[in-house]
Formats: structure tokens, sequence, C-alpha cells
């Protein structure tokens, strides 16, 4: 048994001690009376002793129950865990849905502001005087408890609820629930009693984006009601951004192929989408330094032809005169019924060149031209086949030289001869790539025992077990690219169309076997030997870390491959350099609702547009980032690390319908077997209905018998005190 | 001491004259030998005094006279001599109506006769502690104006009540020519006032009684009894004023042992109205006057139990004493002490008449 206003119960059960203190005060203040005719009082008290004594216990005993079961009437006993009591007092779990799919507009406002509407006016039917209790969960992924447990500060949840906004995330109904859940089991442990009887009101209209009827919904206790307002009745057109996807993440203005040109994918959902639809796309480059750009960089008209549902829709951006580093681009459409998943945001750096050091030992001469070329020497060929040819950075490092100090202004290392690193140089590299490094090793020419492949396993978690010595093929093997686009990854992506035709020519004689040891590494393998072999295998390391490390399944040297000799080296290294640098510093974009990894050092997020600061703990933030934003990623001293960019969840801006029945079901189904079918209100039904039949507002509920009790007993006092007091015979002698 | 008022009328009858107490053979006022001075007016207040005037205190045996002119009852025929006439009150005996005056004067006279016989009185006063109880005002009693007592009490106690009504009964004897003794007691005798007749005798009685106190004590009225028996050799009447919250066995003790000296008594019974009613309303821890151990009661919740336990006690003592012939009469505090003696008298005297003794 709970008590609704449990401060009262216990100043209630104070003041049982006042008939007894008022007994005892009187008891002191009496002043002796002297008498003469002691022996017939003694004679008298002797005889009447026993039934006096009984009498006045009765009358105490009287006296203060009747105090303790006012006391307990003033508390409210809440029998049954209280809530939604048929005449205790009610508590009421409000689950605001302020999910993405909340803000879409049919008509005239977005349904988020109806909905509102409605849990306010749920929470002021609840009487506070009574015991009444709210809750408020808001939707927007994940689940937010905002009040739990429950409150009997009814206005602080109101305006709790008019103050809340809506989000970008999706509705996370499941952890919601959870919470429900675990509050009330947790009520039911500290209170020792049955905490069903409460009633969760589902404000809001779950449409598809909402509702994801697919997972199940975790189990509430027995004796909980669900009820939830009507649900959305129509569907409703609704485009989305779905991706924004520069061609390159670093681009060298000066580099060959780097050109500003991106796509903008489109997502189109609703009735609308059997007829043709254009909506104009417009695409800015905003400065980390200085915000939000007013003017679009760049703008195209996206046309879906009848029945088409997604659309690349492809926008040149001028590129800029200089390296002006980290740039945000954001692309637009014009508002329709769900403004929220108008517009996303991808991360792209401007450079004037990438970096890259060449752990190889130091050449003094090359005579004898390209047929005593070594393996570093066509690697600087390949990415830098010209003089002239801007973009790449080369630096020599001696592989015994390999440390920290070195690495730290690499964008790239590039490991030719891995045998000849030591185990500091290795330290060096391994939290070169936890940065956001990017590493590339090939095997070394100059030993058949590649015992580098240890060290790779014990500092980055990536063993090779059969990579410790290289295989050589009877027959030269061929080189074909990974038929599935997933595994292939990124690295190549730009010239997928014409990879078949460049790799053909290649031949591999000897190579290591690059197959992983387990699964947990994320590994990408865009080209493989037609053995099945990875002939080129990129993996994160495993963890949280940033960071890549591409291995080559050959070393650039004829006894093992012709790969060098042939047109494809220069787009195949140019391409693993490139975009190798944009995947190893990691995502900088994540989906609303989450708390992405920031890089090492992160200590602030600051957001471009004028909202508060997010601080930043153990490398992620402190709370989950429901809404999109871009941010600067700063270390403690404000430095600019890089760029976190929070994206609306596309997936939960479906504004279809579920069919009521479906809903019915799958809330039904977290109750348990037997319980009362979730209640679907009607439009026009008011928040009164949320009571249980029988049910009063403010009524006294579990306190009336208490309150008959101690009427009772009064009535008993009065009429034993008017025997004790002997009142009959004061009358027969007036 | 207490005041006169103790026989006073109600205060809306007239007062009498100041000069009423000395008048006639009444035993002349006087000054104790005592700190204070000690007046007649003191414990006879001129109302009392003129109410029993005429009345006389006669035993219901022969009493045998050891003064000159003792003779048989005056009651049994002719040895008695006129001494004068005095007005009808109703109780006398109608057989000593002088018919002649009437027929004269159409006037009810009394005839009155020298007596020849001497009646000795003697008064046994309890001076116990349950004595010093009193709920009645000082000043409602005293009827006067005065407030408090002369030893500065507020309250009219028994002890007051009985010495008043002691002395009250010691001036009639003293008047009518007999001897009258005092005894004050407790548990043992306390003061003594030998029998006799003469006009000091009413000053040393009234002197005890203003040096009287209630003690502390608890009252053995056989052993007083006894020790007042043991000084006695002729027949006596005993006038026992007490409250007699005694052992009912102990009294009838004492008085079977009054009986057996062929001796005439008297009980005057002294109560208090609250003793009678007990009509206390709140809880409180009451204290004996003798050393009784204190209780904390309602006395609401045991009004009924000890009325029922009073009433038995008086009712016993009253069988006790009737039982052996003698006369029981229950004295309030409350009430006027001139009235009750003279109605008590008066109808005594009628008894005796009409017993021929």
């Amino acid at each position: 048994m709970s008590f609704a206003n449990p401060l009262l119960l216990i100043a209630g059960l104070l003041a049982v001690a006042l008939p007894i203190v008022i007994h005892i005060l009187f008891r002191r203040r009496r002043r002796p009376v002297r008498w003469a005719a002691m022996r017939f009082l003694i004679e008298a008290y002797r005889k009447q002793r026993r039934r006096t004594r009984l009498e006045q216990f009765l009358l105490l005993l009287c006296r203060c129950l009747i105090v303790a079961l006012l006391a307990v009437a003033l508390g409210r006993p809440l029998l049954g865990g209280g809530a939604g009591d048929a005449q205790g007092a009610r508590t009421l779990y409000v689950l605001l849905d302020n999910s993405i799919a909340s803000g879409a507009v049919d008509g005239g406002d977005a349904e988020f502001e109806g909905v509102r509407r409605r849990a306010v006016e749920a929470v002021r039917e609840l009487d506070a005087a009574a015991g009444d209790r709210a809750a408020l969960v808001l939707l927007g992924g994940p689940a937010d408890p905002v009040v739990v447990p429950p409150s009997t500060d009814l206005a602080a949840v109101v305006q709790l609820i008019e103050s809340a906004q809506r989000t970008d995330s999706a509705a996370d109904l499941q952890g919601a629930f959870e919470a429900i859940a675990s509050d009330l089991s947790s009520a039911d442990d500290a209170l020792g009693a049955d905490a069903g009887g409460a009633t969760v009101l589902i404000a809001g209209r779950l449409r598809l984006g909402a509702a994801d009827t697919g997972r199940p919904l975790p189990a509430l206790p027995a004796g909980v009601r669900v009820v939830t307002l009507p649900p959305a009745q129509a569907e409703i057109d609704n485009i989305s951004v779905a991706a924004v996807e520069p061609i390159r993440s670093v681009i060298a203005p000066g580099a060959a192929g780097d050109t500003g040109q991106l796509v903008v994918r489109l997502v189109r959902r609703g009735p609308g989408v059997g007829g043709a639809q254009s909506v104009r796309v417009r695409v800015f480059v905003d400065d980390p330094d200085r915000g939000e750009s007013p003017a679009p960089a760049g703008e195209a008209v996206a046309r879906f032809s009848p029945g088409a549902s997604e659309l690349r829709v492809p926008v040149t951006l001028p590129a800029p005169d200089a390296a002006v580093g980290r740039q945000v681009l954001r692309a637009e459409i014009d508002n329709d019924a769900l403004s929220a998943d108008n517009r996303r945001r991808a991360a792209v750096a401007f450079r004037g060149s990438l970096r890259v050091g060449v752990i190889a030992s130091a050449r003094f001469s090359n005579d004898g031209g390209v047929a005593r070329f070594a393996p570093q020497d066509w690697f600087r060929l390949a990415l830098q086949p010209t003089e002239e040819a801007g973009g790449v950075d080369l630096q020599n490092i001696e592989p015994a030289a390999v440390d920290a100090a070195r690495l730290r202004d690499l964008d790239a290392a590039v490991v030719i001869e891995p045998n000849r690193v030591g185990s500091a140089g290795w330290a060096a590299l391994s939290g070169y790539v936890q940065r956001g490094g990017l590493l590339v090793i090939t095997p070394g020419t100059e030993e058949r025992v590649q015992s580098w492949t240890d060290a790779l396993g014990e500092r980055f978690g990536l063993r090779l077990p059969g990579a410790r010595e290289a295989r050589v093929f009877e027959t030269p093997a061929a080189v074909e690219p990974q038929p599935d686009e997933a595994r292939a990854g990124p690295l190549l992506r730009l010239v997928a169309p014409e990879l078949q035709a460049l790799v053909r020519p290649v031949s591999v004689t000897q190579a290591i076997d690059l197959r992983l040891d387990g699964t947990e590494a994320d590994a990408w393998v865009p080209l493989l030997l037609d053995s099945g072999w990875p002939f080129l295998l990129a993996a994160k390391p495993p963890g949280e870390g940033r960071g890549l490390v591409v291995l080559l399944a050959v070393a650039l040297d004829p006894a093992w491959t012709n790969l060098q000799t042939k047109p494809v080296i220069v787009p195949l290294l140019q391409e693993i350099v490139r975009q190798g640098v944009g995947a190893a510093g990691g995502a900088d974009e994540a989906q609303a609702g989450s708390r992405p990894v920031l890089p090492a050092g992160a200590a602030t997020l600051a957001p471009l547009a004028a909202r508060g600061e997010v601080r930043v703990n153990e490398g992620r933030p402190v709370r989950p980032l429901r809404d999109a934003a871009a941010f600067r990623v700063l270390d403690d001293r404000g430095g600019l690390l890089s760029l976190a960019l929070i994206n609306p969840d596309i997936a939960a801006t479906d504004l279809g319908v579920v069919p009521p029945d479906e809903l019915t079901a799958w809330l039904g189904a977290a109750l348990p077997q037997g319980a009362a079918a979730p209640v679907v209100m009607s439009e026009n039904e008011s928040p009164a209905s949320l009571r249980s039949s029988g049910e009063t507002a403010g009524g006294l509920g579990f306190a009336w018998p208490f309150l008959l009790g101690a009427l009772l007993i009064a009535a008993f006092e009065a009429v034993l005190a008017r025997i004790a007091s002997h009142a009959e015979i004061d009358e027969a002698t007036a | 001491m207490p005041d006169a008022a103790a026989s006073v009328p109600p205060a809306d009858q007239p007062a009498a004259a100041p000069s009423e107490p000395a008048r006639g053979d009444a035993p002349a006022t006087g000054s104790g030998g005592g700190p204070e001075r000690i007046d007649a007016s003191d414990y006879l207040h001129p109302q009392t005094l003129a109410r029993l005037g005429t009345f006389e205190l006669r035993a219901k045996m022969i009493v045998e006279g050891i003064a000159a002119g003792a003779h048989r009852s005056p009651h049994s025929g002719v040895s008695v001599e006129f001494a004068q006439h005095r007005p009808y009150t109703p109780g006398d005996d109608l057989r000593h109506l002088d018919w002649k005056v009437y027929a004269k004067t159409d006037k009810l006279q009394l005839k009155q006769y020298q007596q020849e016989t001497n009646l000795d009185l003697m008064l046994l006063v309890d001076a116990s502690g349950s004595m010093a109880y009193g709920s009645r005002s000082f000043a409602d009693a005293s009827g006067s104006g005065r407030k408090l007592s002369p030893d500065g009490r507020t309250n009219w106690t028994k002890f007051d009540h009985a010495t008043a009504c002691a002395a009250a009964l010691a001036y009639i004897t003293l008047r009518q020519g007999d001897r009258a003794g005092l005894v004050t007691f407790s548990d043992d005798i306390h003061a003594t006032v030998p029998r006799s007749s003469q006009r000091s005798t009413w000053k040393q009685v009234v002197d005890a009684l203003a040096a009287a106190r209630p003690s502390e004590q608890p009252t053995d009225i056989r052993r007083v009894v006894d020790q007042t028996l043991g000084q006695i050799g002729n027949r006596c009447l005993f006038v026992i004023l007490s409250d007699l919250f005694e052992d009912p066995e102990a009294i009838k003790t004492a008085l079977a042992h009054i009986k057996h000296r062929r001796h005439d008594a008297i009980c005057f019974q002294v109560v208090d109205d609250s003793e009678l009613n007990f009509d206390f309303t709140d809880t409180a821890p009451f204290e004996g006057f003798e050393g009784e151990p204190g209780i904390r009661l309602d006395p609401r919740a045991i009004r009924r139990a000890y009325q029922q336990a009073f009433g038995e006690h008086r009712e016993r003592v009253e069988r006790t004493c009737r039982g052996f012939g003698f006369d029981y009469h229950l004295v309030r505090t409350h009430g006027w002490l001139g009235p009750t003696l003279a109605e008590f008298i008066s109808r005594r005297n009628a008894l005796i008449g009409r017993s021929g003794r």
C-alpha cells in the first residue's frame, strides 16, 4: 500500500501521541484533595478499580485510533499501486511523440502541436489534491524520461510538455516502454505493492515512421492500461534528402580529377509517388568559422518521373580557389509536409595537398631506369606522375626512424618495407592510425617471411594467419573487382565503372594471403585475386577508434606482379590515398539521436548555428544529439579537430499510416495476456475518457473507509465516555 | 476557633441583641486563661441560646443524684416542686400543660418543676484527623461577615461543628443545674474537664474546646470510652460527637461497655455534605488526614460505590446505637446547629416522657 500524501500521514500518526500527552499533562497538573472519609473511598476504589482502568484504557485507545484513522485517511492510501485505481489516485504516463515524424503538417499546424495540446489536457484532467500523478517521456529517440517516476507536481509536467521541442530522431517507443516498465517494477519493489493500474497515454499520431510495428515493444506489468490518441488517418506526400555524397571527402583542388561535384539523393513517399514531381535542390557551403552561408553555392532541379521514389541529383559546385579546409555541404529542398528532412549535411575538406610519408630505405640514385625501380619508386611515380602534378606531398621516412613526431603531420603513411620497422615504429604507427591516419602496407621484398604481420595482429588487432609467407602461384593469378558493392567499400567507388577494364591486364605471380582471422574488423575488399584471396584489403582496427589500414597483397616488384607497369597503378594508388584519407578520418556524419564517436582529444561540440555547446566525455557527447545540426569538434584549447554533422533520421520520416488493427495488436502485445486491449481514442474523444468506469474526478478514494471507521469509533467513544464519566449520576444528583 | 455562627440562623433572619448570651442563669461569659479571649458568644450565638434556653436535657434512666436534693425521677409522681411557667413549644409533653392558665389566658403554658435529681453529662468530642475536614466556607458558616477562623482557616470543619454542639449541650446542662464534663480524644484522651455543676465549669469546657485541635491520629473510641468509664462511678449521659469513621465493631464494643455500665448515650455523627454526596467531578489524587495511602481516581467513576459504602457504614452505626437503646443523630456541618439541637432535645424528652421514666 502506498500513500498519496505521505507527509500528512506521518504528521497525523505523530498526532496520535496528542491524547497521551494531554492525559499525562492533565495528570501532572491536578492538585491533591485532602479527604477524611478515605476508608470508604479506598473501599469503593478497590471495587471499581478494574472496571475504571478498562474504561480508561478503552477511551484512550479509541481516541488514539480516531486520530490514527484520520491520519491514514488524510494520507490517502493507494491500494494496488494506487495509480489509476478505480477509486484511488491516478498515475498517467504521457509518452509525447516529438520525433521527426511528428512535425508532419496536414493542413494547418504540425501534428505535434495537436498532440501536445491533447497531452496537456490529459494532465490537466488529473487532480493533484487527490494524489494523482503524471510522468512524461519524450519519444524523440532515444526516449527521454523527463519526469519519471511520476510526480504530483502536475503544473510542472504541463510546463514541460508545453516547452517540449520536436527532434530530428526516430520515435523510441521501445525505450519509453522499457523506462515505464522499469519504473513500475522499481515502484513495486519499493512499496511492496502491485504497481499496476497506471495509464500510459501515447500522445502521438503514430505514423509509419514513428511506429515500427516490426519491432516488438517491451512488456509492461499487469494492470497497466495503454491509451493512444487517434492515429493518423491519411498518408502525406513527403520528399526527404536521403544523402549528400561528395565525390571525395578530401579534395585537393589542384589534383587531377578532383572536382566540386556531389550527388544529392532524394527519396519520396506518399500517394503522389505515382505522378511526376519536380523539386529544386540547393547546396550551400558552410564555413565552420563563419557559420551557415545564406547563399547557395550550387543549385539543380530534380524531376521525379511517375512511379520513381528515389532520385540522384548531381550538383556541381565551383571549386574553391584555395585550400579552405573543412567545409560543410548543406543540401536543401523546398518545404513540403515535413520540413525536418528537407536538409542534410556532409563534410568535405578542401586541402592544398595531401602529405604522404613513404616509409622505405632511402635510394640515392635511380640509375638504370624503370627496369631498376624499387617498390617505393613505383609509389612515388604513381602518386606524383608528373613534376607539375599537385595534390600530394611525398616525404621519405627511414623505417628505423618511424616515430610519432614524424607521423604527426601526415595524412597517409605508406610502408614499403614493413619488415624493417621496429617495435617502436609499429607503436607509433598504431597511435597514428588511432588518431585517424591512413596506413598503407605492402609486403616486403627483401625477406621471404613477412614478420611484420605479427605486429599487425598485435598492434591493430588484424590477424592474417596466411600472410606470414608469400605464396607463389604456378600460373599467374588475375585481379578482379569486388562484385559486392557494400563489400567493396568507398575506396575505389569513383573508378568503379572502369575498374574491370583497368585490372584486366594485371597478373600476380606471388602474393600473401590477406584473409582475416575473425570477423571483428570492419573490412572492405575492393579487389580480389581470382583465387578468392583479397588483393586489396581496407580494414578499420577493432574498437571505436578511427583510422584505416590498407593492405596490398603484393609488393610492387616484378617478382610479385606486373601491376606497377599497368595503367591502373596510378588511379589505384591515387584513389587509395585520396579516398582512404577521407575514410580514415572517421565518419563526420551521424544520425540524430546518437552519441557519435569523436576524434581523440575532443572536448566540446560547438554548433555552427547559435545553439548551446555540448560537452564531450570519453570521446562521445555527454547526451544524445537529437536535433540535426553541424558542430565543430573542438579540443580543450578551442582548436578545431573536425566536424560532427548530425542529420535527420530519414527512416523515421515515412508519413504513411498504420492500420488501426495492426497498431492495436502491436501495442497489445506489450501487455500481459488477459489484460484489457489498448484503447485507441477517437478524434473527438476528450481526455476525460482516460478515467476508467466508476472513477470520479477528485474523489476521496480509499480514504472513505478510514473516515467511516473514525466516525464509528468516535461514536463508540462518545458512548463509552458518557458511561465512564457517570454523567447520569450528575444528572440524578442535580 | 469556631465561631458562634455554628448555630447562626440563615442570613435572612434578624440577628439577636448582643446582650442575650449572658441572660438568666446561663454560665457567665468569661475570658479564658489562655492567650485567646474566649467568649460564650464564640460558641453559642444568641439565637441558639434563645432557642435552647427553655429546653432541658434529660437522661432516659433515673439518674442517681449525688448532689443535694437528689431524688427519683421528677416525672414519676409528686416529688417535684413547681418552679415556673414557660411557653409551650411543639414536642413538649402535653401532660405538663397548665390548663388553668390556658383557661384564664388562652395561652399554652408549661409547668416547670424544680429538678431534684442531677444529670451527669459527659461530652466526648472527637479530635481525630478526619474531623479536620470541612467543605463549607467559614464565611458561609459564620454569617457574621468573618471570613477566616481565628487560626486562619477558610473552611468550617467537622471539629468546629462538634465543638459548637458540645458547647451548646454543656450550656444547657449547666443551666439546668446538672453536672457536665468533657473529654476530647482521638486514639487517646487529649484533654479532660471533670464533671461539675459549678459556674466555672462552662469556662473550663470552653477553654478545653478552644485549645483542642484535630490531631493526625485515627479514632480509637473503644480505648477512650474504657478510659473514661474508669473515671466515672455514677451513671452518666454520654454524648459522643464524632464522625465515627471507625470500624463498626469497635464502636459496637465501646457502646456495649457504656451499656454494660448502665450509662445512657447519644451519638452525634458529624459529617460534611461532601462526604455524603461526594460531588467531585475532576480526576485528582486524594490524600487522607490520618496517614492513609493516597489514590488517584475519577470521582464520578466511583461515586456510586462510595455512597454505597458510606451509607452502609452509617446505617450500621445507627443500628448499633439503637440496638443498645441509645439515640443516634446525624449532624450535617452544612446545617444550622440551633434548630437541629432544639428539635433533637425536644424529641428526646418527649420520648422519655412517653416511656414513663
